[in-house]
This record gives structure tokens, sequence and C-alpha cells, in this order.
């Protein structure tokens, strides 16, 4: 088995679609540290002089007609109030704050809260697209069959395939993480951000990232496991755009019971600790007038790693039965 | 009872009443009907057969890469597909096209495989080598030519230095010298005491390699035996030009010869050797003026088979035997 395995791994380190997908993710984070570079930049004296001028200026206005807004701000807000109960806007914050005008520069602790996140959704991707891409090939180019010639247990084939790119998977997303972070912390030196952090920032950031490590490793063997199911890439690619424009773009929003359900969602739950998520819970009102409540959902971390391993199950167990069972052309 | 001495094998391949049917949309298909095909321990055996008479869904059958849906499979006395794994390591099989990574260089794609069978990688080049690719080893295999595609699978199963090889359809898009060195190839393998299954529908191929041969036509075994005995040795014809060949021809019925005119010209059966006729027409003053033995090949063979028209006394008395079920099936 581990020669198997050495082979497998040999073949996911030398296939150009892994080369692509990691210079694709090279590329990524380095736009997205680029990004932060701009974003995370301090003011300048002459941007800082026209926000004040632009403060004084709302401010001259405020108090010349905060009354007049109030007034309308509260006639607006009772004409809702009939069509939505309870619904506040805030009347009484209108006062314009410096904030409003200055953005303060982002802190450290500000820029990387995202990374794990963002790093490992894109590595997740990429690492679907590397486990299908892996397996479809070799159905495409009728590699599998020769393959199986010369070994002919196909579990042993199809868990070494499995774990191959599962590590890869792995290895991505420990990459990416690494060099966000590392851009992140250079970012920060470079633009002289407040690299104060709250006890605790670094161990959560930790746990994390190793969680969207982890979940880039579940990609990957998902998408080999796709890749065993349907034998095509181009397969597996429909099936994810088909879930996502059908699933989580439309049929969510006639059965809302789907929302804790969802992938992104529990992605996002699984890799920050949890997730919230909001829906309309619509009904007649006792005036008969048909209103809608805003309704907000909470998605555990456990709730999201025990559906996420249910998902790589199901695909795992199911792509090693139709392995097993059919025929090789 | 699975055997797992391969020393007491009787055959390298021994597949009995084998079977596979397709589920198509039109209904049942049946691309292996009751199938026997015995490959002796060391030689060639040619498996002739039209294209979709059942030759690649059998092997594959034996490769495990298809169900059977009846009979059974040994290769050296291990059971197949069950016991595939214990055996593996003795067989070497190309099935149709070679397939490799498409992307990889040659040398990286028999590196793979030696990887996963466990073999050093030294053995790479040594059989690199061995089928004159080492120079362009280097190179995509999908840059390569098809004769260096099929020298590359070559090279693969020579990595396992197996005792049974599986070659499918192995000269199909080769030039003349690609063909000339695969057949130099199982030729050697063959006479290297492994035994070489040659699956074709070249029948001349088959001919010049084959020791033994199977011909199946419909996914039905047809016959089998030596080639020698399948094109039925000791009953050749022999063709006979003379000036007087009406009187030839009772002359020669009267020894108890059967003779068939064809114009100025009688084909002679029954004849031990073609200087007996000489002798019988020379006593009655005729002086044959040709006497050409008619030779039957392999492809006279074949195309009686699979007309259904197969001469039963072609096959009597030798080891070859013809499979009733040849008999108005194609």
């Amino acid at each position: 088995m581990w020669r198997l395995f050495r082979a497998e791994w040999r073949r996911v380190l030398r296939r150009r679609i892994t080369l692509f997908t990691v210079l694709g993710i090279i590329a990524a984070t380095a736009l997205f540290t680029f990004a932060m570079f701009t974003s995370t930049k301090a003011p300048t004296a002459e941007e800082i002089a026209r926000s004040e001028q632009a403060y004084q200026r709302a401010l001259d206005d405020w108090e010349r007609n905060s009354a007049e807004q109030i007034a309308q701000c509260k006639q607006d807000e009772a004409a809702n109030q009939q069509m939505e109960p309870g619904v506040d806007f805030n009347c009484d914050e209108l006062t314009p704050t410096k904030n409003q005008y200055l953005h303060p520069q982002p802190t450290l602790a500000e820029t990387q809260a995202p990374v794990p996140l963002v790093a490992g959704m894109l590595v997740a991707l990429g690492a679907v697209l590397i486990g299908a891409s892996m397996v479809g090939a070799e159905f495409a180019t009728g590699s599998i069959g020769n393959w199986l010639t010369f070994e002919p247990r196909r579990s042993r084939v199809y868990a070494t395939k499995l774990l191959a790119v599962a590590l890869g998977g792995l290895a991505l997303g420990a990459v990416a993480i690494a060099l966000l972070t590392g851009g992140g912390l250079l970012v920060a030196q470079l633009n002289n951000q407040d690299t104060t952090v709250e006890a605790g920032f670094w161990a959560h950031q930790g746990w994390s990232s190793l969680r969207a490590v982890l979940l880039t490793a579940v990609a990957a063997a998902g998408g080999a496991a796709l890749g065993f199911i349907t034998r095509h890439t181009a397969a597996v690619i429909g099936i994810g755009i088909g879930y996502l424009v059908l699933v989580e773009s439309i049929l969510v929003n006639f059965a809302t019971w789907l929302h804790p359900l969802l992938l992104t969602g529990n992605v996002q739950a699984w890799i920050q600790g949890s997730a919230q998520y909001r829906y309309q819970e619509c009904s007649p009102s006792d005036t008969g007038i048909y209103s809608c409540e805003s309704m907000t959902g909470t998605i555990s971390n456990t709730h999201a790693g025990l559906e996420l391993l249910a998902v790589l199950a199901v695909l795992a167990v199911a792509g090693w039965l139709l392995f097993r069972r059919r025929d090789v052309a | 009872m699975v055997t797992t001495d391969s020393a007491s094998a009787d055959f390298a391949i021994e597949a009995r009443a084998l079977r596979k049917v397709y589920r198509t949309r039109r209904g049942r298909q049946v691309a292996v009907d009751d199938l026997d095909l015995l490959v002796p321990l060391t030689g060639v055996h040619g498996f002739l057969g039209p294209n979709g008479s059942g030759k690649t869904t059998t092997i594959r059958m034996l490769l495990g890469l298809i169900r059977s849906d009846g009979g059974s499979m040994r290769i050296l006395g291990h059971q197949v597909p069950q016991h595939l794994p214990a055996v593996i390591n003795s067989i070497g099989a190309i099935v149709e096209q070679p397939r490799f990574f498409p992307n990889f260089s040659g040398r990286l794609n028999l590196e793979l495989t030696a990887d996963a069978i466990g073999v050093e990688r030294d053995k790479v080049e040594s059989v690199l080598d061995q089928v004159g690719l080492r120079d362009r080893a280097g190179d995509a295999f999908r840059t390569y030519s098809l004769g260096m595609k099929q020298r590359l699978a070559v090279a693969g199963t020579l990595l396992k230095d197996p005792q049974v090889l599986i070659f499918d359809e192995p000269t199909n898009g080769l030039d003349p010298a690609g063909i000339h060195e695969i057949r130099e190839t199982m030729r050697a393998l063959g006479r290297e005491g492994r035994a070489v299954l040659v699956s074709s529908h070249i029948l001349s191929e088959v001919e010049q390699v084959a020791d033994t041969v199977t011909i199946i036509g419909r996914g039905k075994l047809l016959a089998d035996g030596t080639v020698a005995d399948v094109m039925g040795h000791g009953s050749n014809t022999v063709r006979v030009v003379v000036s007087d060949p009406r009187r030839a021809a009772e002359v020669l019925t009267a020894s108890r010869l059967t003779v068939r005119p064809s114009g100025a010209v009688l084909l002679v059966d029954g004849a031990e050797r073609p200087a007996v006729i000489s002798e019988v027409l020379a006593r009655e003053g005729l002086y044959p003026d040709e006497l050409f033995p008619v030779r039957r090949d392999l492809e006279s063979v074949f195309l009686e088979l699979t007309r259904g028209s197969g001469p039963e006394a072609h096959f009597d008395g030798s080891e070859a035997r013809q499979h009733p079920s040849s008999e108005g099936h194609l």
C-alpha cells in the first residue's frame, strides 16, 4: 500500500494541473496581499485635512437642520413600522462622527482575521479540481485500466488515490495560509499598522487555519471521489456549478430549512468557529397583511464538522462502491 | 477449489465456459458465449477472431477489468479475478492501445509503475534499453508514435519479468517496421519459455508468430489447437495441370484420390505426398505439366470457420478441435 501511495503522491506532484493550481494560489495570495497593502495604508496629512473639512461641513449642516432630519427620520420609521413592526431607523444616532469621513487604519488583527477563511475557501476550490481531474483524466485517457493491470486491488488503488490528493490539498492549504499570514505581517510592518492583538488571537487564528487546512484535504478527497463516481472532470465541475446555482441560489429561497445545510455556510462555520445565516419568515399578520420577519440562524462548528464529514463519507463510499463494481474500459 | 501453486498449473491461462453479456438500450448483447480458452505454459498462442468477436472482452475479463457473467478463469493455476493479486506480478498485459499518462515522459510513466509494483527504478533504464527507447525516454508519452507507445508498453510489462504476457491487437496502427519489431518481440518472449497470448484479427500475424491458436467468432469458440493442426496438415490439396485432365481424373479417382476438376486444372485431395499423384499418372502414361501443393493457410481455415462451413474432416484425428457452435453462426 505504501509503495502504491508513493507512486500516487509522486503523480500528484508531477501533474500540470497541480503546478497551475499552485501558481494560481500564489498569484491569488499575492493579489490579496497587495489589496491588504493598499487598504491598510495610513492616511496622508492631505487626506486627514480633507476629511476634517468634510466632517466640519457635515457638523455645521447637522447643527442647522438636525431637528428637521430627525423628524423626517421618525416619520419614515413610523410608516415602515406599519409594514414591519419593530423596525428601528436609529433616528437618535444621526449625528455625524469623524469615522464617517476618515476611516481609521485597520489593525493587524482586522486584516489577519479573514485569512483562514479566504485561504481555505480558495484552496478548497482548487483542491476539488485537482482531485477530480486526477481521477477524471485517468478514466479519459484509459490509463486507469493500465494501472489496474499492475495493481488489480481496486480498494487499494482507490484509497491511495484519495489519500494522495488529500495530502496534496492539505499541503496547498498550508502553503496558502502561510503565504497570506506572512504577507499580512509584512504589510503590517510596511504600513506601520497597529499590531496589538487580544490575548488568544493567534491561538484562535491557528485553530482556524488548522481547520481550513483540513478542509482543503477533505475537498481534494471529495473531488477525487466525485471523479470516481462521474469519471469525468467536466462532470464534477458541472455538479459543483449546478449545486451552487440550483441549491444555494434558487432552491434555498423556497426551502428555508436548507439554510443550515448549505455547504458554503458550513465551510464558513467550520473554519471560523460558527456562522450566521439570515432568512425571512413570512406569515399573515393580525391585520391580514402578509409580512416577513428577518431571522438569523447560527451554524455551530460541530454541526459544520459533522456535516462536512458526512458529505465526504457519502462521496467516498459511493465512489468506492462504484469503482469496485463497474467495468473499466 | 483454488489452486495456489502455479507449478501445478496445466495451462498458463485456462478459461472455461466464459460468458459476458452487455445490457444495452437495444437489449442484451452476448459478447462472449460459453468460451473455452486454453493457453499453454510456453510459446505464443494466437487468439484470432474478427473485430467485435469478443477477444478484448475476454482479455479484460481475465485481467479483472470487467466482470464475467459466467464461467471460470485461471491464470497459472490461480482462480481469477478472485486471486488476481497473487499472480499479477507474473502477468504482463497490453490491452488495446497502450495507455499511460500522456503528459508524463516515458521514463516517468515507467518509474511510477515501478514504484507501484515495488520494482527498483534501475530496472526502468534496463527495460528502456531492452525496447530501444532510452533516447526518447525523457519525452512526453503523448509525443510518441504508436510504435514507440507499444514499445513503452512492452517495457512496462517487462518490469515485472512476467511468465504470462497478454497482447491485445499489438500491431494495430503500426508501420511495417513496427509490426516486424513487435512480432519479433513476441516470438522471442515465447522462445524464452514464457506464455504469450496475442489477440489479433490479422490472420497472417497469428500464422507467423503463434504455435497454437484459438479462433472465435461472435464470442463463441470456433476452433483451437496447434496452428499446423488447425490448418489441417496432411490433407493438403495438390493442383495438377495435365494434357488430358478427363482421363487423369479417372485414373486418380480409381486410385482412391478425391478429384475436383477446375477448368483445365485438377484439384486433388487425399495424396500423402504430391509424388504419389505423379506415380499414379505416370503408370498410365500421363505426365503432369504442373504439380503444385496448395497449402491451406490459416486465412482459408478462418474464412471457412467464420462462414460456418468448416469441413470437420480437417480437424479429425488431430489435436485441433472444431467447436460445434461454429456451424452456421457467422
